[in-house]
């Protein structure tokens, strides 16, 4: 994908919730596009509506109107198997709660997406046994998750997210739940996979992670407020 | 530091707070599964009525009898006297005998055979002659009027045993017809009886009481009937034997008996019934623990907020355990409050049925009330208690867990399984259910019942289907009536004298029938085995019976005269082994016998051998065959022959059609399995479906993971449909073991307890494997819907507070 092309082109996106009679919208009306390469960090106060947009851009969560096309996909008109597919083989996610599976080791959490799309187990065993390499936790791979710390935790989540290298990759307050050195560390190999091309979104509300970014822009009551224009 | 409690209340008041506020938390935590917690309330309501009605058949069968007994002042000891020169020196003799208290019986009785105006069936009865003004003001020892009234002095009236009465299907006011010496005798029912001196059984000479002046028409040589009450009745059976060994050397040889007897008659006529209903009571309690261990999970996710914000103020563990128990155990309680008083109802109303009537049923089941409602009582707590510590069991390692995790914070909460396994080049991903227990459990339990049932089923009409299976090897039982009259034609011989048919004549009519195509002879008698101070039945055997695959159990059966084979439970009592000699006497005859083996043997609960006919003869000058046993040729219909041979006998001959023919307390706990196992299936099922939806819920958080990182709903569906349906593979195989082992066990009990030794479940392989086959199946559909509709949900819908 040439570094021109659009990962993500939303234009409009609207996502509200209910609560009986009671409606909450979460995005109004959100325009956004990124291109391959980008590394775009979304900053907002709570309950400005940057996690709602990240799961809608993963295929987690449907909006409500717009048009939204990632990776190519118009993910609208995409039903629950295909978006699966998609979230397979086109975006990797980084949650602030890590999200692994506690009863398989960190080396079977790594490889499960791999193995899902059908890599060879041995390939899938080689390539995350790189990627935890690369994230210098290769020792830890016999371990469970509740034997690792918050940030070893997310290292691997991070692991796992890049090993079926997708286009994307949607990290939600990856520091959020770490402490402060473990938080630069991440921080520094998500610049380092970006520097390699991998396009990154990134959801937080401290503007010291947004730092790291190379486009920050900003929602407030589910609209963007700053900076949505995708550079050239 | 104590904590403080309400003021004044002392110690006393801060255990009320401590509980009040359990109870809270309990119903906090279960009420969210209001579900699973019927279905436990449902299991532990049927274990406590099984159990309750269990232990009440058990413990009240022989209440019942000492009520009878004691309501009747039936005689502790009674016995036969026949018609002798002797006899009433015989019977002074009884009367005069150390520890006599009273002799409040003295009747003439005559075996008889009687049957319904109209009916086919007729049954040998013990017809006794009694006063009928003296019984209607002062009723008779031993004997009840459960229906009806005693019968009318000069009236063609007779009391007939309730058992008798419905097997015969005669209504009181009905009619029945008593074949005498002297002709036939038709009398009207005036009432029901049940009497002290008869066992359980059906086919065990059961009491028909006629006006003696009726009596005396119909009866020609009739026995006397002596029963005595004694100083001591514990002992009765020393007396029995004493007595016997008395008459026997003034030369009556009398049968006696004591209550004791029957009181194990009647324990072993209800033993197999309370059994069944023992085990029905244990596989429902496993299927209540079961689900109660899946209510206390279920509710442990999801309230697993409450708990953590219970632990947060201060609730330790072990506080948390103590909730989920008693939430349990007041589910259970109340279920067994109202199950076990169904399960006392319905024994009193089995009681009620044993002992005939309503109104004898009604008193029996009052006197049951008065010393044994402990047995309800014991099954109500007892249930409640297992319900408990189930839900304790299941909570305690949920309470354990962090505060933190329980908040599921920072990705902790409930633990899961997940099966990740390579097959070829493509994973195979297994999502088993959190607490395979559960299900596991439920598929094992209605698989066991299934297959027990299954077997039984399949045994019974096994044994209705081959009766040699059970050493019965004929079809028909032609047995000799005596006639005041030979009716045959050109027979004129003896004309106006009690007479039978020659066993001569009888040999040449079964030989003359073209469908018979063999016979053996049979005769009985009772004889004391004086170094053991036992009696037993011996079974004289004589003609074609060599040939025959008698059931041996151990040994050999009879091949010469000078050998006995014994029922296991006479080998039992005896304390003989095969190739032991033991000496038997039959009044001043004695006889020095080689134990050849033992043998299944269905009469008398075991407590019986078998002879050659020389041997027989040897005890017993002059015997003659009582019953001719007849085997039939393939493909002749025993009822054709059984008509045949009614006719040529000329009206002095009985024939009965033979076989296996389950005795009524098995035919009900039968019938009482099959809906046991409906129920029970039935509840699998719904726990089944119950456990499988609320294992999918507590994997909601990886099921959620599982689609973010791209496992599509129908890998999804099917990993957990897999995972279920591999845990049913592991349940079913539980069950097929358990449901065969408890099948050896059943039946093993069942030969032990009845005494007849030697009884095998046959086991339906097919069938098993057909159930085997399908539980699994089920089980993983069942697994679908649940799985399916998770699976499709939104990702962030089910995992939404954990993403």
């Amino acid at each position: 994908m040439s570094s021109t092309e659009l990962v993500v082109d939303a234009r409009g996106l609207t996502k509200a919730y209910r609560d009986g009679e009671i409606r909450y919208p979460a995005l109004r009306g959100v325009d956004l596009q990124v291109r391959a390469g980008e590394f775009v960090a979304l900053m907002g106060p709570s309950g400005s509506g940057k996690s709602t947009l990240l799961y809608v851009l993963a295929g987690l969560d449907r909006p409500d109107g717009g048009q939204l096309r990632v990776a190519g996909h118009d993910l609208p008109s995409m039903d629950e198997t295909a978006l699966a597919l998609f979230r397979r083989r086109c975006v990797g996610i980084v949650f602030q709660y890590f999200n692994l599976l506690h009863h398989l080791d960190a080396l079977t959490n790594v490889m499960l997406p791999a193995l899902l799309a059908g890599t060879p187990p041995g390939v899938a065993r080689a390539r995350a046994l790189a990627l935890l390499e690369t994230l210098d936790i290769a020792s830890l791979a016999a371990k469970r998750p509740p034997q690792l710390s918050g940030g070893e935790r997310q290292r691997v989540a991070i692991a796992r997210a890049l090993i079926n290298e997708p286009m994307l990759l949607l990290a939600d307050e990856p520091t959020g739940s770490v402490d402060r050195g473990a938080a630069e560390h991440i921080l520094d190999l998500l610049a380092a996979a970006n520097a390699r091309g991998q396009t990154i979104v990134l959801v937080t509300h401290d503007p010291a992670v947004a730092g790291h970014a190379r486009r920050v822009l900003h929602l407030r009551n589910g609209q963007i407020v700053a900076g949505a224009a995708a550079p050239a | 530091m104590r904590a403080p409690g309400p003021a004044g209340w002392g110690a006393l008041g801060r255990w009320a707070a401590g509980l009040k506020a359990l109870l809270h938390l309990a119903r906090a935590l279960l009420g969210r599964g209001p579900a699973a917690l019927g279905l436990m309330g449902l299991a532990m309501a049927v274990a406590a009525m099984l159990i309750s009605a269990g232990a009440h058949v058990w413990r009240g069968a022989p209440a019942a009898y000492d009520a009878l007994h004691d309501a009747t002042g039936a005689p502790h000891a009674w016995f036969f006297l026949p018609e002798h020169p002797r006899r009433e020196a015989a019977a002074a003799h009884i009367r005069a005998m150390p520890g006599v208290a009273a002799v409040p019986l003295e009747l003439p009785v005559a075996t008889l055979p009687l049957a319904g105006v109209g009916g086919e069936r007729t049954v040998p009865a013990r017809v006794y002659g009694v006063d009928a003004a003296g019984a209607s003001a002062q009723g008779i020892s031993g004997f009840a009027v459960v229906r009806g009234r005693w019968p009318t002095p000069g009236q063609a009236e007779a009391l007939v045993d309730a058992g008798l009465a419905a097997a015969l299907s005669l209504p009181v006011g009905g009619k029945a017809v008593i074949s005498g010496l002297h002709g036939r005798l038709e009398v009207r029912v005036a009432g029901y009886t049940v009497s002290a001196l008869h066992c359980p059984y059906p086919d065990c000479a059961p009491a028909v009481l006629l006006p003696r002046e009726l009596f005396r028409s119909v009866a020609a040589s009739p026995q006397t009937l002596v029963g005595v009450r004694l100083q001591d009745p514990q002992d009765a059976s020393a007396f029995v034997f004493a007595a016997r060994q008395e008459l026997a050397r003034l030369g009556v040889l009398a049968d006696g008996m004591s209550f004791r007897d029957l009181k194990a008659h009647q324990r072993l006529s209800h033993s197999l019934t309370a059994g069944f209903l023992f085990l029905g009571g244990a596989l429902a309690l496993a299927s209540g623990a079961a689900v109660a261990w899946h209510a206390v999970a279920h509710a442990a996710v999801a309230g697993r907020r409450v708990m953590a914000m219970a632990r947060a103020i201060g609730c330790t563990p072990r506080q948390m355990t103590a909730a989920f128990a008693l939430g349990c155990g007041a589910v259970g309680l109340l279920a067994a409050a109202a199950g076990s008083p169904a399960g006392w109802l319905a024994a009193q109303a089995w009681q009620a049925g044993s002992f005939g009537g309503a109104a004898q049923g009604a008193r029996l089941g009052a006197e049951l009330a008065g010393g044994g409602l402990w047995p309800a009582v014991g099954a109500a707590l007892g249930v409640a208690g297992a319900a408990a510590v189930a839900g304790g069991w299941a909570g305690r390692g949920t309470a354990r867990a962090g505060a933190g995790a329980a908040l599921g914070a920072a990705g902790g909460g409930v633990p899961v399984q997940l099966g990740l396994r390579s097959a070829g080049s493509r994973p195979l991903i297994i999502l088993r259910p959190v607490r395979s227990l559960v299900p596991a459990l439920s598929v094992a339990i209605s698989v066991a019942t299934a297959a027990g049932a299954v077997t039984l089923a399949n045994t019974m009409a096994a044994f209705e289907r081959e009766p040699a299976l059970l050493g019965i090897f004929h079809e028909l039982t032609v047995e000799r009536v005596a006639v005041e009259r030979p009716p045959v034609r050109g027979d004129t011989s003896g004309a106006g004298e009690p007479s039978r048919l020659p066993p001569d004549a009888v040999d040449a009519l079964l030989a003359a029938d073209p469908d018979v195509s063999g016979f053996h002879r049979e005769a009985w008698l009772r004889v004391d085995v004086p170094a053991a101070r036992e009696s037993i039945i011996v079974r004289g055997l004589d003609g074609d019976w060599r040939g025959l695959p008698w059931r041996v159990l151990g040994g050999r059966f009879v091949a010469e005269p000078g050998e006995i084979a014994l029922g296991t439970t006479a080998m039992e009592r005896l304390g003989v082994e095969p190739g032991d000699t033991i000496e038997v006497a039959f009044g001043p005859r004695r006889a020095a016998l080689r134990v050849s083996g033992a043998y299944l043997e269905l009469a008398n609960a075991g407590i019986a051998g078998a002879v050659a006919w020389e041997t027989f003869t040897d005890l017993q000058p002059g015997a003659e065959p009582t019953a001719w046993l007849v085997r039939l040729a393939p493909g002749a219909d025993p009822e054709t022959v059984r008509r045949r041979l009614l006719a040529s006998g000329g009206g002095r001959l009985s024939v009965a059609t033979a076989g296996f023919e389950p005795p009524a307390a098995v035919q009900a706990a039968g019938r009482l399995l099959d809906g046991l196992a409906a129920l029970l299936g039935a509840m699998a099922i719904v726990a089944v479906v119950h456990g499988v939806a609320a294992a999918v819920r507590e994997q909601r958080r990886d099921i959620a993971i599982l689609k973010a990182i791209g496992m599509t709903p129908v890998q999804l569906t099917a990993a957990t449909a897999v995972g279920v349906a591999a845990i049913a593979v592991v349940g079913t195989a539980a069950g097929i073991v358990t449901g065969v082992l408890l099948s050896l066990g059943g039946f093993w009990a069942a030969s032990a307890v009845s005494g007849i030794g030697g009884l095998e479940p046959l086991f339906p392989w097919g069938q098993l494997a057909a159930i085997a086959a399908a539980a699994p199946v089920a089980a993983a559909i069942a697994a679908v819907p649940p799985a399916a509709v998770a699976a499709w949900a939104p990702a962030t819908q089910d995992g939404g507070e954990d993403i």
